[in-house]
């Protein structure tokens, strides 16, 4: 993967204003002739952290990369600092070049993707530059070939500041056209870019989600009863806020079946008062657990021990707490919409999600079911272990390879 | 030592009789490119008797070609020479900061600002047209790379037929000091500010659209705020005749201001007022910000991309829009002091270090 195995790995390549030349090191493609391509990775627009489930899913399909090895690809990796502060594993596989910016990074990354970006390409002698966060700069040099991880601007732009959405609304097509493929983690996600951007549907490939084996030393049912005040059966949403997450009706659905617990993990948006106002108005604020964010580790117990994980989200371009929690044998309830049949397909249950009652009826059934609960459990682990992240890797190196033979339009 | 490229960087622009921001800028960022050692910049100008006053004076140092600005701009788009090297001797880039192209004698870099000659003729005089097309079409045809500070600018460069693949932006930046508590009373007192107010700035001329700023602070019809506004006449306003409508002790018609009175006069503003139609960029936007004062400005133009969610937007158009955006601020100093703090935010990742990276990015693009 890298060119001389030790010493390019784990290499930072830093490029700062005041070196006497902006080239960092000789890191210029030398002597990686023959058939080895240099591909770079555009992740300046990942902000760690803030970016949602694409981050994720953007490392690990790198390090299934990278832990395939092969000599056929060199790959570069162009991030903002505080992307290698927050993935040290991913600086540790692949050469990182750096924004050598000393404000903050967030204001001017946007502008970075042409100037900066531009002279990187050139620089560093690109075959193909992979822009990993749905933009895709016009540069000269190097081809693209850009990763859309959904286009919820487009289909819900009221979710969107109008900021936002003027500016999905422009830049996301145009990369679409600049790009030599388009990679899309979701068959959904790819029917969205082929009927909304009109892009030829043999231009746009799925690099699949994968997901990693279940890690060993999630936090005890005993010290999660305990810090979370489970008294009793519960269900768990891992989810922000935000309008499309849909918790309002989950907190609807809480109201018809008693004795059991919601448990709505993660970060506070523009829903969460409403949401904590409606449960009061139902009478069910009693039963509803709100911890905010949680460690990894906590939520990893919590779907051990969870009746089932419910997800009504409106819109997903994968869904990936889905298939964690299918990969840990926790029952899964989840929309009928977007991409999550397509993950969930028959080893879960999939519902409108504009139907309380129906949510309703499922937990009830759920909770009273033990047979049911092992019958899904079985189901979602045998699916999950089908989501390897070694598989989105051959998808990815297959979409390089692609783009590369592919002559320029 | 390693061999830097050497670059000539057109400042003819800093002797204009308005300067304007493409000086302010040009100056700003070729100070903050000296001082990166990557790079050995050299100034070229006209044949000039003296420097230009003090804040237009060139950080670096300045060779003249042998013409005056006319003949030399006339002589440079028209006959294609004389060649930058003539005054500066070797050099491995040309970076055009604004003004007249001279020939791609080696690799050249030219930044626009803006296309507002081609939206808004009417803003413009029939002679400034000429120029501006001239450069365009040079610029166009000539340059290596294309720097525009916005997005906006360089979509519009992309849509008059530049090679999308040219084009780069550089964002400008700000000068990131605060203004001190002492500094703001001392500059008010100066300027007998005494009460809350709402500031715009800008040269007096029709794309600023100060009518609106005016006509919007008739209508909010407080008699607990002023309205400060600072800015050179330019031409085709009458700044005076456009405040004809608000009561004249209300209004503070500051004109040109030096500009380190600036930094306090903004952090002293209720709420900052910009309601520009058009611009490359929007500087103003950017130093409002930095001194935590919210903004009102301009949707659908390159301000959006300077304070992202961090303003408050209106079509300038709309002065009843303006005026309830101003309304807004000017009732909630909660929402205004919030605001303030995520511009400011947002304003910190403007500086013109950063700017003069990747600027410096674009140089060593060509210069490779």
């Amino acid at each position: 993967m890298t060119r001389d195995k030790g010493s390019a790995k784990g290499r930072e390549v830093v490029e700062r204003s005041g070196a006497a030349a902006p080239m960092g090191d000789g890191s210029r493609r030398g002597g990686a002739g023959g058939d080895t391509k240099h591909i770079g990775v555009n992740l300046l627009w990942l902000v760690p952290g803030v970016v949602g489930g694409s981050e994720e899913y953007t490392i690990r399909t790198l390090m299934g990369l990278a832990e395939q090895g092969g000599n056929d690809l060199e790959v570069t990796v162009f991030c903002l600092r505080s992307f290698v502060d927050a993935h040290p594993e991913v600086a540790d596989a692949f050469p990182m070049v750096t924004l050598p910016l000393t404000g903050r990074e967030k204001s001017m990354r946007l502008a970075a993707e042409s100037s900066w970006l531009g002279y990187q390409s050139r620089h560093h002698d690109l075959d193909l530059m992979h822009h990993a966060g749905g933009i895709m700069p016009p540069l000269r040099g190097a081809p693209g070939v850009l990763t859309i991880h959904d286009l919820q601007p487009f289909v819900m732009p009221e979710h969107f500041s109008p900021v936002k959405r003027n500016f999905s609304r422009i830049a996301v097509p145009r990369s679409a056209r600049a790009a030599r493929l388009v990679l899309t983690p979701s068959e959904f996600t790819r029917q969205s870019v082929i009927d909304v951007l009109e892009t030829a549907p043999e231009d746009v490939v799925v690099v699949p989600h994968g997901v990693a084996p279940t890690p060993d030393g999630s936090t005890p049912a005993d010290e999660l009863a305990a810090r979370y005040d489970l008294d009793r059966p519960y269900f768990v949403f891992p989810a922000i806020t935000y309008p499309h997450k849909n918790h309002l009706l989950l907190v609807r659905a809480l109201a018809s079946v008693p004795d059991a617990l919601l448990v709505l993990t993660g970060g506070a948006a523009q829903l969460e008062d409403e949401i904590m106002a409606e449960a009061q108005r139902l009478e069910v604020a009693g039963r509803v657990r709100r911890p905010g964010r949680v460690p990894r580790v906590d939520l990893d117990g919590l779907l051990d021990g969870a009746t089932a994980l419910l997800f009504p989200s409106l819109f997903e371009g994968f869904g990936a707490p889905v298939l964690e929690a299918m990969s840990r044998g926790c029952p899964v309830v989840a929309a009928d919409t977007t991409a999550l049949p397509e993950v969930v397909g028959d080893a879960g249950i999939l519902l409108p999600p504009d139907e309380p009652e129906e949510w309703s009826r499922v937990m009830a059934d759920l909770l009273e079911n033990p047979d049911r609960r092992r019958e899904l459990a079985a189901a979602g682990r045998r699916r999950a272990a089908t989501f390897t992240w070694g598989r989105s890797a051959d998808a990815l190196r297959a979409a390089y390879q692609r783009a590369l033979d592919r002559e320029p339009a | 030592m390693v061999a830097v490229p050497r670059v000539a960087v057109t400042l003819e622009q800093c002797w204009h009789a308005v300067p304007g921001g493409t000086a302010t800028s040009a100056i700003a960022a070729t100070g903050a490119l000296d001082r990166r050692d990557d790079l050995s910049l050299v100034g070229v100008s006209a044949r000039h008797s003296s420097p230009p006053p003090e804040p237009w004076v060139p950080p670096i140092a300045t060779r003249a070609i042998g013409l005056p600005r006319l003949a030399l701009y006339e002589s440079w788009h028209v006959l294609r020479r004389p060649g930058v090297e003539s005054a500066t001797g070797p050099v491995d880039v040309i970076w055009v900061t604004g003004g007249a192209v001279p020939p791609r004698t080696v690799p050249m870099v030219v930044t626009v600002h803006d296309l507002a000659f081609l939206h808004r003729p009417e803003h413009f005089t029939a002679k400034g047209r000429r120029f501006f097309r001239q450069a365009l079409d040079l610029t166009r045809h000539d340059a290596d790379l294309v720097l525009c500070p916005s997005q906006v600018t360089a979509d519009d460069c992309a849509a008059h037929g530049f090679d999308e693949t040219r084009l780069r932006v550089v964002p400008w930046g700000v000068d990131q000091r605060r203004a001190e508590p002492e500094e703001i009373r001392s500059v008010l007192a100066h300027r007998h500010l005494d009460r809350p107010y709402v500031l715009s700035v800008g040269t007096a001329e029709p794309r600023k659209n100060l009518a609106a700023v005016f006509a919007a602070f008739a209508r909010l019809d407080r008699d607990d705020v002023d309205l400060v506004v600072v800015g050179p006449s330019g031409w085709g306003d009458d700044v005076a005749a456009l405040a004809g409508s608000v009561p004249r002790d209300r209004v503070h018609l500051l004109g040109f201001l030096p500009a380190h009175e600036l930094p306090a006069l903004y952090a002293g503003a209720a709420t900052f007022c910009y309601p520009s139609l058009f611009e490359g960029f929007g500087l103003p936007v950017l130093e409002a910000m930095a001194q935590g004062t919210p903004v009102v400005t301009s949707v659908g133009t390159s301000m959006v991309e300077v304070a992202g969610d961090t303003a408050r937007l209106v079509e300038p158009t709309d002065h009843e829009a303006l005026t309830e955006a101003l309304a807004a601020l000017l009732d909630d100093p909660d929402e205004a002091q919030r605001m303030g703090e995520a511009g400011r935010r947002r304003a910190a990742g403007f500086t013109w270090d950063d700017t003069a990276a990747l600027m410096a990015s674009a140089l060593h693009e060509v210069a490779a």
